[in-house]
């Protein structure tokens, strides 16, 4: 495996809350799903997770495994701190916020990271990502995304 | 809109403490350099420190001495008001301000300090958010603290990637901001950082939150400000004049996240919430952007700065770079800004200091003083709402 080939993630962030109202998100990307939640009230889907719906109110939800297809809005790359002295592409991770595909409602998007993107020009504006989750133990994951080929963004 | 707080209050008291860097006045503490602005400000207006009836302040953190301890070391004859605004952040000053305003207007206070007071000694404010959390992730951070989204000029570099994107902002643009910041702090003998910058060196400065470097952000520092706000009826037997508060707006977008991922903020292009304000304000003052002498902007980063300027009309959407470039913010600009050299220079306050200029200019004594300025604007900070907007005439 070559270095690049490893995910662009940052060292030492606390796990997500695997607690009733947030963990399904955070389950499924165990599973390698994202899943978000889709109100059984009025049918909005909505993220980041919340214990009612921010359209109608309603407390009533599912989980609805989504393409896991996006575009990224905007992104940010920052100095991981714990990359001092070892081997990898970048000193940086980036962070983005990711609008997805196949959502009923007004836009729903994620903020997560684009593992396959290493160097501050590997990442667009428009660019088009897909589902490349993390698994953090057997029970949690993290919602990560890669580039899709040929996707240059705007 | 009505305006019902119109000229029934005025500031009329403003003090500062001496700055410094971070944790530099660490060790004095930010209960005593609380004290000492509320002394000079108290000073200032020509007021008893022990008629100090209420206080109100922003931003809940270890900084903030509530006043019942600031009282344990004041000549306070009665503590008739105190509170604090729920949420905002650095962003609440506005909210504070017409807290005070509503209290001496409506008799539940004669006099008010508002008051900030911050030293970084131990815990820094510009650091990262990774570990602040022990006992789990707020609400607000959940989804975004695991992935890396840990430091405050993120929430800014965000905006500007994607107004870089869609309106040709550079990265020289936000330079221009931060250069101007400087050149204002050099005739501005209190402010800490002086020296002037340069493009190079701006671009030369390490990254933070691409796309802002050093130079974007804010400085990290101590002090405290302090403001004196009552009616204009006790502001004629007191010395200076009056600061009279036109009308404030306070703007508390629903649902915001850190970085913003909700349906409402659909183009991620302005700021989180002062587009609303700044409506608010102008509509039931009837004052408009074109009728302001001197504007004082929460300048937590370059960036920031560049959206408010939009935000609050005195540009165009996606003209505010360009504006900046060519001087629209000096002195013979467009519309002078943050002529004390703001956030990005003179000291971080979280904008107390710029309400402190914003009354120097209104009386005629700013250290870059805008010609015969009657109208000043402040805008709060650019994160946790409720954020919002304070005119002030002479």
């Amino acid at each position: 495996m070559t270095a690049a080939a490893l995910p662009n993630r940052p060292a030492g962030m606390p796990a997500p809350n695997d607690n009733p109202v947030e963990g399904g998100l955070w389950r499924a990307a165990a599973q390698g799903r994202l899943d978000i939640q889709c109100c059984e009230a009025c049918d909005k889907h909505r993220n980041p997770p919340s214990a009612a719906c921010i359209h109608c109110g309603s407390f009533d939800w599912r989980w609805d495994t989504m393409p896991g297809t996006g575009v990224v809005m905007t992104y940010v790359w920052i100095p991981d701190p714990a990359r001092k002295g070892q081997d990898l592409p970048s000193p940086y991770y980036n962070v983005a916020v990711v609008e997805l595909d196949g959502v009923r409602g007004p836009p729903a998007r994620i903020v997560t990271n684009i593992i396959d993107a290493w160097q501050l020009d590997d990442l667009q504006v428009g660019q088009r990502v897909e589902l490349a989750c993390i698994k953090l133990s057997e029970e949690v994951g993290l919602p990560c995304f890669t580039r899709v080929a040929g996707s240059a963004g705007q | 809109m009505t305006n019902w707080l119109r000229d029934k209050a005025c500031i009329v008291g403003i003090g500062t403490t001496p700055y410094g860097k971070r944790g530099t006045l660490a060790d004095i503490g930010a209960l005593r350099l609380a004290l000492d602005a509320i002394h000079a400000a108290a000073a200032d207006a020509g007021l008893d420190v022990a008629d100090i009836d209420g206080f109100t302040s922003f931003c809940e953190d270890g900084s903030t001495h509530p006043p019942f301890e600031l009282t344990m070391a004041l000549p306070t004859k009665k503590l008739r008001w105190s509170t604090i605004v729920w949420g905002g952040g650095g962003s609440g000053l506005p909210t504070a301000v017409t807290e005070a305003a509503l209290a001496v207007a409506t008799g539940q206070a004669d006099y008010v300090a508002v008051v900030r007071s911050i030293t970084q000694g131990k815990v820094r404010m510009g650091g990262s958010w990774a570990d602040w959390y022990p006992d789990g992730l707020p609400q607000h951070n959940a989804h975004a603290i695991p992935m890396g989204f840990v430091v405050a000029p993120a929430i800014y570099a965000m905006r500007a990637r994607r107004h870089m994107a869609i309106h040709g902002t550079t990265s020289e643009h936000l330079a221009a901001v931060a250069m101007h910041a400087r050149a204002m702090a050099a005739n501005n003998p209190e402010a800490l950082f002086r020296e002037p910058l340069t493009v190079e060196t701006h671009q030369a400065s390490r990254i933070i939150a691409d796309p802002l470097r050093m130079f974007d952000c804010c400085v990290e520092t101590d002090g405290a400000a302090a403001l004196i706000i009552t009616t204009p009826e006790r502001a004629r037997d007191l010395k200076q004049k009056p600061a009279f508060i036109t009308g404030t707006s306070t703007a508390s977008i629903p649902r915001w996240s850190t970085p913003i991922t909700y349906a409402e903020d659909t183009d991620m292009l302005g700021t989180c919430g002062h587009a609303a304000a700044a409506a608010e304000l102008y509509g039931k003052t009837g004052i408009g952007p074109g009728d302001i002498d001197v504007a004082l902007l929460y300048d937590g980063t370059t960036a920031g700065l560049l959206l408010v300027l939009e935000d609050w009309g005195f540009c165009g959407r996606g003209e505010a770079g360009p504006m900046v470039a060519s001087g629209g913010i000096g002195l013979g600009g467009h519309i002078p800004v943050n002529t004390h050299g703001g956030n990005l220079a003179e000291v971080y306050l979280q904008g107390a200091n710029h309400l402190v200029e914003a009354v120097r200019q209104l009386r005629g004594t700013s250290h870059n003083q805008v010609k015969d300025a009657e109208v000043a604007l402040y805008s709060s900070g650019v994160g946790y709402p409720p954020l919002g907007g304070i005119l002030l005439h002479r």
